[in-house]
């Protein structure tokens, strides 16, 4: 890769990155492997990125590759979701919304993992239906029947906990 | 829902632990190694060469596998991996859990096939048969499963996928051997297939035993992997060591790899 187009990678890269790291975060609600799966995207789109940047819509792609990733992951023994006995020092201290993320995390947990890939490509990247099943690689009535499926079970929840919806 | 919502939900995030830098160093030594190893042919045999002296000049090689290989299918009856169509993605399945199943009920008998959980609430599948399934980007032949015998249980899972890189599309080219696990070895079995069988330890007693064959041709690779523990996330190793042992796992690698190598 040439200079020039691997600083166009970088920002690229640079610009998306915490958009990347909060839709991971949504799909596995564990920040540490929202970080492995942006880096999966992050050497996947390395890899390609002379076909990557040269097709109309690179941000389409690497939405592709974090959700598969994702989905991917969960089946995998070689992963590094596993658990501590001692938990490390995150250095860095969250602010005060424990209670809605922990709802957040309750509710998603409760939804399969295409469902929650779902969720992420058409209501965090808003992605049309259409968009959502190329990316996914399935129908657009699946995407239709699982976006319905998990805002209903989200409404559901969150009615019960009395969140906003 | 949206963006915004989604947004106020998740809160702030904790700094990145994304290293861009190293995530590029990384990626340009991988293929690096993947451009020596496809072009260098005569450097990897020269290198198979000095790696075979070695061996018997040093420690005694570990066998190879000796695999009876059953008769393979009949040209007429088409191609074995079929990715273009449904249908033809469904009979591969098929054809590969027949094939599997054969094979260890060949090279490790006694074992058994069990229902393995993955994540909670999930419906629970019947033993006897590993579960099995088809991804996309690009077709992938997935299955795993538990597995018994010997009077313990661990996992099993398999992936069949395009080994190169093309195109766009996520692949599985076979493991290297970079020295980062405590056994790899690269070989070449007697069906005159690549197969890379390594070990891993990644702790919590965990032990990983993985076989990687490449079809012939080069298009497809198959994985398996044999491990100690039972069950999805974080589960806990429930023996000292899997259920197939490494020899067992390399033999039904190396069946069905041959099986499915047009």
């Amino acid at each position: 890769m040439e200079r020039s187009e691997e600083d166009e990678f970088r920002a690229f890269v640079g610009v998306r990155m915490e958009r990347w790291r909060r839709a991971a975060y949504l799909m596995c609600h564990d920040w540490h492997m929202a970080d492995d799966l942006v880096g999966t995207v992050v050497a996947k789109l390395y890899e390609r990125w002379r076909r990557v940047a040269a097709t109309d819509n690179p941000d389409a792609y690497a939405q592709r590759v974090l959700t598969t990733a994702w989905i991917d992951e969960r089946r995998r023994p070689w992963r590094r979701e596993q658990p501590a006995d001692v938990l490390p020092d995150p250095a860095w201290t969250p602010p005060d919304r424990t209670g809605d993320r922990e709802e957040l995390v309750r509710m998603l947990a409760r939804l399969g993992r295409r469902q929650r890939a779902v969720v992420v490509l058409r209501f965090y990247f808003d992605r049309s239906v259409e968009e959502t099943a190329e990316l996914l690689g399935i129908s657009a009535g699946t995407v239709k029947s699982q976006s319905a499926r998990a805002l209903e079970m989200l409404r559901t929840l969150a009615c019960a906990s009395g969140s906003p919806q | 829902m949206n963006q915004e919502m989604l947004d106020r939900m998740i809160g702030a995030a904790p700094p990145s632990t994304v290293d861009v830098d190293e995530v590029i160093g990384r990626t340009r030594r991988r293929q690096r190694f993947r451009r020596a190893a496809t072009g260098g042919v005569a450097a990897a045999v020269a290198a198979f060469a000095v790696l075979v002296a070695v061996n018997l000049a040093g420690r005694p090689p570990r066998p190879v596998p000796v695999v009876q290989v059953p008769a393979a299918p009949s040209a007429s009856s088409g191609p074995l991996i079929e990715v273009d169509t449904p249908a033809g993605r469904a009979r591969t399945l098929a054809r590969l859990g027949t094939v599997l199943e054969a094979a260890v009920e060949s090279h490790a008998p006694g074992t058994r096939w069990i229902y393995m959980p993955d994540v909670p609430g999930e419906k629970r599948l019947p033993d006897g048969h590993p579960a099995m399934w088809v991804t996309e980007d690009p077709v992938s032949f997935q299955a795993r499963s538990g597995i018994t015998g010997g009077g313990r249980k661990g996992g099993f899972y398999l992936s069949l996928r395009a080994a190169g890189c093309a195109a766009m599309t996520s692949c599985s080219p076979l493991y290297e051997c970079d020295g980062t696990v405590p056994v790899c070895e690269s070989t070449r079995i007697s069906s005159g297939l690549t197969l890379v069988h390594y070990v891993d330890k990644p702790g919590k007693s965990r032990v990983f035993y993985g076989t990687d064959v490449e079809l012939r041709g080069g298009k497809y690779a198959l994985r398996m992997l044999a491990v100690n523990y039972f069950g999805g996330d974080g589960a806990p190793a429930v023996a000292p060591v899997p259920v197939l042992t490494r020899d067992q796992l390399d033999a039904v690698a190396a069946e069905v790899a041959e099986r499915f190598s047009d």
